[in-house]
């Protein structure tokens, strides 16, 4: 008797007290629960970077159609890529990623900003970021700040611009310039990360402006967690410069770019159309040549050039503090480290090719499994027998997407290199049912646990 | 004698707690990576994942408790399934698939027995809605192909086919009460209703966090307002038939709506693929396992007395 009173009230104890125990130090084993959704086949051959996705082995390789969404949901030019189609393979010593998103106007020539700001011959589209202000913003010089010069309309002036959306008020810092367009619109010159939080947060961030001659570059980046538990959260922060930063009398919790999952890290490489696109008819970095121009690149930090000229992405990290540059240039973003030594060549170390055909854009990422020790606290090393974490964003510059506004994927994937090849075929969109191995499974388990079912029923309805 | 009905209320009572803290990880989670800030959110993440683990444990365990064998098995499935992820690769391993597979046509089979048990065959349609939300899960998870087809039509089928458990028998006073009974569901959503249909920058925040916490994918954003009346029936529903036919009834038709179409993603967890098809065969106990404060209190009573 006294043992059931005890399973009576003992189980549900524990049960509970349990639960509660593995929540509260969010253990978040469950969660991974799912069937991986990119599987890296195993395939004989190379990268074919200079025509991608046209290697004999993607052809048995299904594509996986990955649903985006906006990253900013109230801007309402946000979000214009609704899915983005992944495949994958490895053959031993390099990975292969090969994604293709549908983009009605491609953006050819853009520079991307970051880069233009330290090349001098650079202009053109994508020079400078100017923000659009959610239409029935108002702005009132206030002149008795006299310590504060602002430019409106291409005019200097004494004074401090505050801008009014229906009786909210945000100040603008000094120098800040904007002009207006016949129809009342604002534009603001320059995208600070300070200045992009506090317009977003103040509902005054419409979105990105764009015109026939100015626009952004497109972006893909694929981001590869680096941590060991199961993230849950692939967002970065909008915020300042650095964690706490004060930006005129606002103070930042967050670094804009920093990993929203506690604890996280990850590894990010950035394709952009107009910086690492080899293509020197499109990309006016390659147009330029500026990647095999040494005294160039030193002036960046960089001691290395592109040997061969090939595409690449750039290989970003992210943590809780900030977002940098896996190198010691700090182009786009911080450098990670200043040790020259260390991530000799990392810039160009991961190898890209792309495709503009029929309304899809096509980028296939190529790189070494294995990183140099060097490289390792940032870069993802890959190996067998283990799941990754990944997420994609894309940006498409041309109809006003850069920067923190763009398409991502809601949460992470996972993603598994498996030791077969692929079997299945990709002739039309919707992979024959009876032509894969899951199609099998699928057909035999049904049979066996209709039979399992039926041994139960027959052994127990008895 | 331990009175065996007073066993699985405990479990019951747990895993009601449980599915409670469940919606907020439903909710949370696709929020969770907007720029917006959300007060307590970490608080609330962490009691998302204590329902993860309270509604595994505790439905896995109620059906372990069950006298059905079928029921049995999925239930150590369930609570097995916490353990899946310590094993490397198992979600691109054979026997994953079977077992996805096995709970797939064993929850079926036991849905259809007690269907035919329980004669509320106006009940078709939510099974017919269960069975496209497995497969469609299994057809992504397998095939990576997604089946496209008007969700809102289906989710308005469910809800059509739950309100007809309403007048299965015609009882105007407790129908009454059951309708009273409803209203906070409604209440919970309703307002949410009005809220997008004057607000358009939440529309926009609705139009992504409500698809993603039910799985819904919708082909057109103005369909929100819809979607959330949708709901907000369905989780005054979900009351209502907990009164007006028994509690199992209620809280299968609950946890049919909250989870049967998130198999669109490939199932997050195996607890959701478990519980549509749980759902339908609590829907259809009949009363058999349906144990009410009353009965939970007689029980302790009379556990009590034999002492």
């Amino acid at each position: 008797m006294k043992g059931r009173k005890f399973v009576l009230y003992l189980v549900p104890a524990v049960v509970f007290l349990t639960s509660l125990y593995l929540s509260i130090f969010s253990v978040t084993i469950p969660i991974a629960q799912t069937s991986s959704q990119i599987t890296v086949y195993r395939v004989t051959g190379t990268a074919d970077l200079s025509n991608p996705g046209t290697a004999s082995y993607w052809n048995q390789i299904p594509w996986e159609n990955i649903s985006l969404t906006a990253n900013i949901p109230n801007a309402p030019t946000s979000g214009f890529t609704h899915y983005i189609l992944v495949k994958s393979a490895w053959n031993g010593t390099w990975i292969f990623v090969l994604v293709k998103w549908y983009a009605p106007e491609p953006a050819f020539g853009a520079w991307s900003a970051s880069l233009a700001g330290v090349y001098p011959y650079a202009s053109g589209p994508g020079v400078n970021d100017i923000i659009e202000l959610t239409p029935g913003t108002k702005y009132a010089l206030e002149s008795n700040y006299t310590n504060y010069v602002s430019i409106i309309n291409g005019k200097e002036e004494t004074g401090r611009i505050v801008f009014n959306l229906s009786g909210v008020l945000l100040p603008a810092p000094n120098g800040t310039q904007i002009s207006v367009l016949s129809n009342g619109t604002i534009l603001y010159y320059g995208s600070l990360r300070g200045i992009e939080d506090l317009l977003y947060t103040y509902g005054m961030f419409y979105g990105y402006y764009t015109n026939s001659s100015c626009y952004y570059p497109d972006r893909v980046a694929m981001m590869w967690y680096l941590g060991n538990n199961v993230p849950t959260k692939d967002g970065m922060n909008l915020g300042g410069e650095q964690p706490g930063e004060v930006f005129d009398g606002f103070t930042f919790k967050n670094a804009g770019g920093s990993l929203v999952q506690q604890g996280g890290a990850a590894n990010i490489w950035m394709w952009v159309s107009g910086a690492t696109w080899n293509n020197s008819t499109y990309d006016p970095a390659f147009k330029a040549n500026i990647w095999e121009n040494l005294t160039f690149l030193n002036g960046t930090g960089i001691p290395y050039t592109d040997q061969g000229d090939h595409g690449f992405a750039v290989p970003l990290y992210t943590n809780n503090t900030n977002l940098y540059e896996v190198d010691t240039g700090g182009i786009w973003y911080t450098p990670v480290t200043s040790n020259s030594a260390e991530v000799n060549g990392s810039l160009f170390f991961i190898w890209t090719g792309a495709k503009y055909q029929s309304g899809y854009w096509c980028v296939e990422f190529a790189r070494p499994m294995a990183v140099p020790s060097g490289y390792m606290p940032w870069m993802v090393n890959i190996t067998t027998d283990k799941t990754y974490y990944v997420a994609f964003a894309v940006w498409q510059g041309k109809l006003g997407e850069t920067l923190f506004d763009k398409s991502i994927t809601p949460s992470f994937l996972q993603l598994t290199l498996v030791n077969s090849p692929p079997t299945s075929t990709t002739s039309s969109a919707a992979p024959s049912l009876l032509s894969s191995p899951s199609a099998i499974v699928t057909i035999v388990g049904t049979i066996i646990a209709v039979l399992a079912v039926i041994v139960i029923y027959v052994v127990f309805r008895k | 004698m331990i009175d065996n009905k007073l066993k699985s209320n405990v479990y019951l009572y747990l895993f009601l707690l449980g599915i409670i803290f469940l919606s907020m990880y439903q909710f949370i989670t696709p929020i969770s990576y907007l720029p917006i800030t959300i007060p307590f959110e970490e608080f609330m993440f962490k009691l998302g994942l204590l329902g993860i683990y309270l509604s595994t444990i505790s439905l896995g365990i109620l059906t372990l408790l069950s006298k059905e064998k079928l029921a049995q098995a999925i239930g150590l499935v369930l609570v097995l399934s916490l353990f899946l992820s310590l094993i490397p690769n198992y979600n691109v391993s054979l026997w994953w698939d079977f077992l996805e597979i096995f709970v797939f046509v064993g929850g079926s089979a036991l849905g259809i027995e007690y269907l035919y048990r329980s004669k509320r065959w106006l009940l078709i349609p939510v099974l017919a809605v269960v069975e496209f939300g497995e497969i469609e899960g299994i057809s992504e998870d397998f095939f990576h192909t997604f089946i496209d087809t008007s969700f809102l039509t289906l989710l308005a089928l469910l809800v059509i086919s739950g309100f007809s458990l309403l007048f299965y028998k015609w009882r105007p006073k407790r129908l009454l009460i059951s309708l009273a009974v409803g209203v906070p569901g409604l209440l919970l959503y309703l307002p949410l209703y009005f809220l997008v249909l004057k607000n358009r920058f939440m529309e926009i925040i609705f139009a992504m966090v409500f698809p993603a916490v039910y799985g819904i994918s919708l082909n057109n954003p103005d369909n929100i307002p819809a979607m959330v009346l949708l709901y907000a029936l369905a989780m005054f529903l979900s009351l209502a038939q907990g009164y007006y036919v028994d509690l199992y009834t209620g809280l299968g038709f609950y946890m049919i709506v909250t989870t049967v179409f998130l198999g669109i993603t490939g199932f997050h967890l195996l607890l959701y693929m478990v519980f549509p098809l749980i759902g339908f065969y609590f829907m259809n106990v009949k009363g058999e396992i349906s144990p009410t404060i009353k009965d939970y209190i007689v029980s302790i009573r009379r556990y009590n007395l034999k002492r």
